[in-house]
């Protein structure tokens, strides 16, 4: 848990986060009194928990590696079967010139 | 030197700043050099560090390909008009097709993506926006470089790369001192990552005094990324192409979650619409390629920021200022209210706290905007940055040689801010720009193309008397001052800071002056800046502290120059609104429409400037 607070004659904006409960808490104070407060998740898995070793992956393959993919991909980019968008796919080149 | 030297080698991957491109490169770079040996260099600490340290409540460049919402090349399409036409498209193209890949992983980190009750899909903000809860962003992030980095150098100030003796224009590492502890620090590594941040206050900033620090940028961001690059010979790119934002005033407080989820709009003092009064002057001068009202009402295609920019400015100074966000009929609504204000607490809190300590209340008053001092950078909605290769299966040959994302600097590869040409990456472009560049370094090592580095202890001794040269400078003539900070011997870093962002402000078109600038006020620039560089021989630190500030400012001496440089080369108003050049008020498309590139020789200090072509994806057929 980390609370902090900016307190700036006679208004404030405190913060209290919290990483086990996965939420960030805010009070706002103004000079004239009036007080707002708000709620956020911060997180929506337990902390830290969610994110694997790329050390402990299976490595790429040589035809991994001479593709344009990155980990993950092609899969993660639209979670089903579609490869990664090409030039061609998009019926589409690179010309020199002034194009708008 | 009472500090002692650190040296670690035998790196593969280093890479220089852990912000979102760092972080993404070194993530990905464990994927592809499982047993390579990968250090990130951090001047903060990558947990709190690059311009989403305070969170960041929305991820502004999402296709949702696998939702058939957009298709990368339209994200291009998007970029080139905003940015009046020129920027690196196989580059745009490229990180675009990747970047929701990267979107998708952070969900699965655990990052709160806000969903679209009705049809279940990410919350759309805008075309290529959506909502995030993301104050704690950046920690999330900085675990999953934890996850892959061999080690993270907290605390470490990068002041220079190191060079190859053996072959020329090949790196061989980086040196810095620890903040904290003020030890020397030597990197030698086969490749660099250079994901070190773009420049805020290189311009006189708005916000000064009490509200000093206050910047629409990250204030940490002090150009590193360029004066690495700069000094070390590579070649940038677009530099001129600084950028204005119009935000709530004095907080900075961000306007996109205002504009396209709250639907807030803006008026001048006397409630009027005020924007479309300055179209058909507008259009005269950027042609209508590039201003077209009826037709973007038409297509939904964007007006370009700077242009929307031009008429604010030309607003208020038509005597109808301020220019007021209109909130209160949104803020009527407890969960637009919400959304509003935790909109600035998770990515922005300096907004909220000057709003309650000044009582302003978007729900009883329209709150003000203005325009800002401007800021050179290339992952926002501007491409500041290094030229770098493309990919090979897009890249036409101009744009090619060898390894993606490298610059002209063989084995020193950039991401985020320091890649020129790919505007509108914003966080989740940059980390994805980060994992490009940590294939193509770890394929550049396994080619063998970084076998045989050698460096010198003399490079190393001669680094290390240059860093601390200030701290000598200070002790030697400290009892010279001869009145408060006053010494005829030397300037304090801040003193250095105050002059450079006076004379960039005066000269090369900052807020004082309208934005604007001409051949003439940019050579008085040149030379006032030549001056200020012998001057920075004798900059004093008078403790670490004052050292990293005295570096920050050396990077952003150098950045500037470069931007100076290149707007003065670029012979046209390309951007108003960003900025004027008073002697050619037009976009002139038949001598301009080109890339401008620059080298400054690190030998002589000399500019080589030159025009790359532009390319654009047009139909095959077309």
């Amino acid at each position: 848990m980390r609370s902090m607070c900016a307190d700036t004659l006679g208004s404030s904006v405190r913060v209290d986060r919290d990483e086990r409960k996965g939420t960030i808490a805010w009070k706002v104070k103004f000079r004239d009194g009036t007080e707002k407060n708000f709620l956020s998740p911060i997180t929506t898995k337990p902390w830290g928990t969610a994110i694997p070793k790329l050390a402990d992956v299976p490595a790429p393959s040589k035809e991994m590696r001479e593709s344009q993919l990155l980990y993950n991909e092609p899969k993660w980019i639209r979670m089903d079967e579609g490869a990664l968008r090409t030039l061609k796919d998009a019926g589409l080149a690179l010309k020199k010139g002034v194009y708008y | 030197m009472a500090y002692s030297t650190v040296v670690e080698d035998g790196i593969d991957v280093l890479v220089v700043g852990g912000g979102l491109g760092g972080t993404g490169a070194a993530w990905e770079a464990r994927f592809w050099g499982q047993d390579k040996n990968i250090v990130i260099a951090e001047k903060a600490n990558i947990d709190r560090s690059g311009a989403v340290a305070q969170g960041l409540y929305a991820i502004n460049c999402y296709m949702g390909t696998r939702w058939g919402e957009n298709n990368p090349e339209d994200h291009v399409r998007y970029a080139r008009i905003d940015l009046m036409g020129l920027v690196r498209e196989d580059l745009l193209f490229d990180m675009a097709r990747h970047v929701d890949s990267t979107v998708h992983q952070f969900e699965e980190w655990g990052l709160p993506i806000m969903k679209n009750p009705k049809t279940g899909r990410y919350l759309r903000e805008g075309r290529w926006q959506i909502m995030i809860h993301g104050e704690s962003y950046k920690p999330i992030v900085a675990e999953a470089a934890k996850k892959s980095a061999d080690k993270v150098f907290n605390r470490i100030c990068v002041t220079h790369l190191l060079m190859d003796e053996s072959r020329d224009n090949r790196v061989a590492g980086a040196v810095g001192f620890n903040v904290r502890t003020g030890n020397y620090h030597v990197f030698k590594s086969k490749a660099v990552i250079c994901a070190a941040g773009g420049a805020s206050n290189i311009f006189k900033p708005r916000s000064t005094g009490e509200g000093a620090g206050r910047t629409w940028y990250a204030p940490w961001s002090s150009a590193s990324a360029y004066g690495l690059m700069i000094n070390a010979g590579a070649k940038m790119t677009q530099m001129e192409n600084r950028i204005v934002l119009a935000r709530f005033k004095d907080g900075y407080g961000p306007v996109g979650a205002y504009f396209l989820h709250l639907k807030t709009y803006t008026q001048n003092c006397l409630g009027e619409e005020y924007e479309s009064k300055w179209f058909p002057a507008l259009q005269k001068m950027v042609g209508k390629e590039y201003l077209d009202p009826e037709a973007s009402h038409l297509t939904h295609r964007p007006i370009p920021t700077c242009l929307r920019n031009h008429c604010i400015i030309s607003e208020v100074n038509a005597g109808r200022g301020p220019i007021h966000m209109v909130t209160m009929p949104a803020f009527q609504d407890p969960h637009l209210e919400e959304v509003g204000w935790e909109n600035f607490l998770g990515m922005t809190i300096g907004q909220a706290v000057l709003w309650a300590a000044t009582d302003v209340d978007p729900k009883n008053e329209n709150p003000e905007l203005t325009t800002s001092e401007p800021y050179v950078m290339g992952s926002h909605a501007t491409c500041s940055g290094a030229w770098c290769s493309g990919p090979e299966d897009v890249s036409p040959p101009e744009y090619f040689w060898g390894y993606n994302r490298m610059t002209t600097i063989d084995g020193l590869f950039g991401a985020g801010d320091a890649v020129g040409g790919t505007p509108h990456a914003f966080s989740s472009g940059s980390f994805t720009e980060g994992r490009l560049a940590a294939k193509a370094a770890c394929k550049y090592i396994d080619d063998g193309k970084a076998e045989g580095i050698v460096v010198s202890d003399e490079q190393v001794e001669r680094r290390a008397k240059e860093i601390f040269k200030p701290l000598e400078h200070y002790r030697t003539y400290r009892n010279a001052i001869v009145a408060g900070t006053v010494n005829p011997h030397y300037i304090n870093p801040q003193q250095g800071l105050d002059r450079l962002q006076k004379l960039m402000d005066e000269y090369c078109g900052g807020y004082t002056v309208g934005y604007m600038t001409n051949e003439k006020l940019l050579n008085i620039c040149l030379k006032k800046l030549a001056i200020m560089e012998e001057d920075l021989e004798s900059v004093a630190a008078k403790d670490l502290h004052e050292l990293l500030r005295a570096w920050e400012l050396m990077h952003r001496h150098r950045a500037a120059e470069c931007v100076t440089q290149h707007t003065l080369f670029r012979k046209e108003t390309r951007w108003p609104g960003y900025y004027y050049r008073g002697d050619v008020m037009k976009v002139d498309d038949e001598n301009w429409h080109v890339l401008t590139v620059s080298r400054r020789d690190p030998g002589t200090g000399e500019y080589t400037m030159e025009k790359a072509p532009c390319y654009h994806l047009v139909a095959e057929n077309e």
